[in-house]
């Protein structure tokens, strides 16, 4: 089963991110709770670190490091059983 | 398959639970409140209203001075809305707080800075919220002594007022405040006896020396600051001030030992420190402290004992 990570900033953070770095490697496999990205936030004046929620393998990396990305945008997609 | 880092690993958090946030949000949006929070645009905005706090920023949200390192937006003021001390009050009391911190734009344009709006609005706390304590981070009133008093007569809890940066770099990133004048603030208001403690914060990182750093330190410890913040400055914008150096989490722990060397009774030291960071946990700390110190000074009166020491 595919399932989307989803950038899902609260409405107190900002609307516009940068992907700064991934941790992972497509194909690598992820517990629930470890740290997949890391995207940055002008407006926050911070960087943040988007955790997985399920356990499984990184599938695929959508948002590439550099790219801008808004609130609610799919980042990347998992495998999970 | 790191790629470059922009900012440091340190400066890394987790993004909230975005339902976390919503009560704080919808309470602030009913009163038409503005934040600190928000303005400034805090880093920690999401964890502070994920726990059901917020900083109110009285007297509108345009300043009519224009800090580089400041996000607040630097305009021709605003009229004082009348309403906003009930405003506040309804606030503080919808969430439930027992301990409101109240901030400000600089309002050079009113002939006492504020400061009788401050009186108003700490005045519709104390009668919404009779046992809430209330903090307050004040303007340098253009070193109006009147006013320093005005606000102290309110009876806050702590009495705060960043000195930001030092001495050098005043001119380059504080335009319109004069180190000398903060630092008088802070002595009017220690100075004034009582039980109010006095609170100030350096943001580090704007291109300060550690030698001008420690003589900062000193110039607050000298002035009367009991409580003293230490935090990394973060560039809100391009047309911001540059981050000069991104200090490590060891070397504030290092510098918060410093501080206590030199006698701060309570030091928060970190890169995302702020000036209300744990505002409640250092006033209730020290008063509490104060409090057993009071107790137990009142008990070795009566039993011959020499009294505790508050540290």
């Amino acid at each position: 089963l595919l399932i989307d990570i989803i950038l899902e900033a609260t409405e107190t953070e900002a609307d516009e991110f940068t992907v700064s770095y991934w941790k992972l490697d497509e194909g690598d496999a992820v517990a629930g709770g470890d740290e997949l990205l890391v995207v940055e936030s002008v407006d926050d004046k911070t960087a943040f670190s988007v955790a997985a929620k399920r356990s499984g393998r990184l599938a695929e990396i959508v948002a590439r490091e550099d790219e801008r990305v808004s609130r609610g945008a799919v980042l990347g997609r998992m495998e999970v059983a | 398959v790191r790629a470059r880092e922009r900012l440091p690993h340190w400066l890394t958090k987790p993004l909230s639970d975005p339902s976390d946030t919503r009560q704080v949000r919808a309470v602030l949006e009913a009163g038409r409140l503005n934040t600190v929070c928000d303005e400034a645009r805090c880093p920690n905005r999401a964890d502070c209203f994920a726990r059901g706090t917020a900083t109110f920023m009285i007297l509108g949200d345009r300043c009519t001075r224009d800090c580089r390192f400041c996000a607040v937006s630097h305009d021709d003021p605003r009229e004082v809305d009348p309403a906003e001390p009930a405003e506040v009050a309804a606030a503080a009391a919808a969430l439930g707080l027992d301990y409101v911190v109240v901030t400000s734009v600089t309002r050079d344009d009113l002939p006492d800075g504020g400061a009788g709006h401050f009186v108003n609005v700490m005045s519709a706390i104390r009668e919404a919220l009779p046992g809430a304590g209330v903090e307050v981070l004040v303007p340098d009133f253009c070193g109006d002594e009147a006013a320093v008093e005005a606000v102290l007569g309110e009876h806050p809890k702590v009495f705060g007022h960043n000195i930001e940066t030092v001495s050098r770099l005043y001119t380059a990133v504080r335009r319109g405040a004069d180190y000398r004048r903060s630092l008088g603030v802070l002595e009017t208001a220690a100075s004034r006896g009582g039980r109010v403690l006095v609170k100030s914060s350096v943001m580090l990182g704007v291109g300060e020396s550690r030698q001008e750093l420690e003589e900062t330190l000193g110039d607050l410890r000298e002035a009367g600051v009991e409580i003293v913040c230490l935090g990394q400055y973060l560039s809100p914008s391009g047309q911001h001030r540059p981050v000069e150096r991104y200090v490590p989490p060891e070397e504030f722990d290092e510098l918060a030992e410093v501080c206590r060397a030199m006698g701060f009774r309570w030091v928060e030291a970190g890169p995302f420190v702020r000036s209300s960071y744990r505002a409640h946990e250092a006033a209730a700390a020290l008063l509490g402290m104060d409090a057993a110190s009071d107790a137990a000074f009142e008990r070795s009166e009566h039993e011959d004992q020499g009294h505790l020491q508050a540290l």
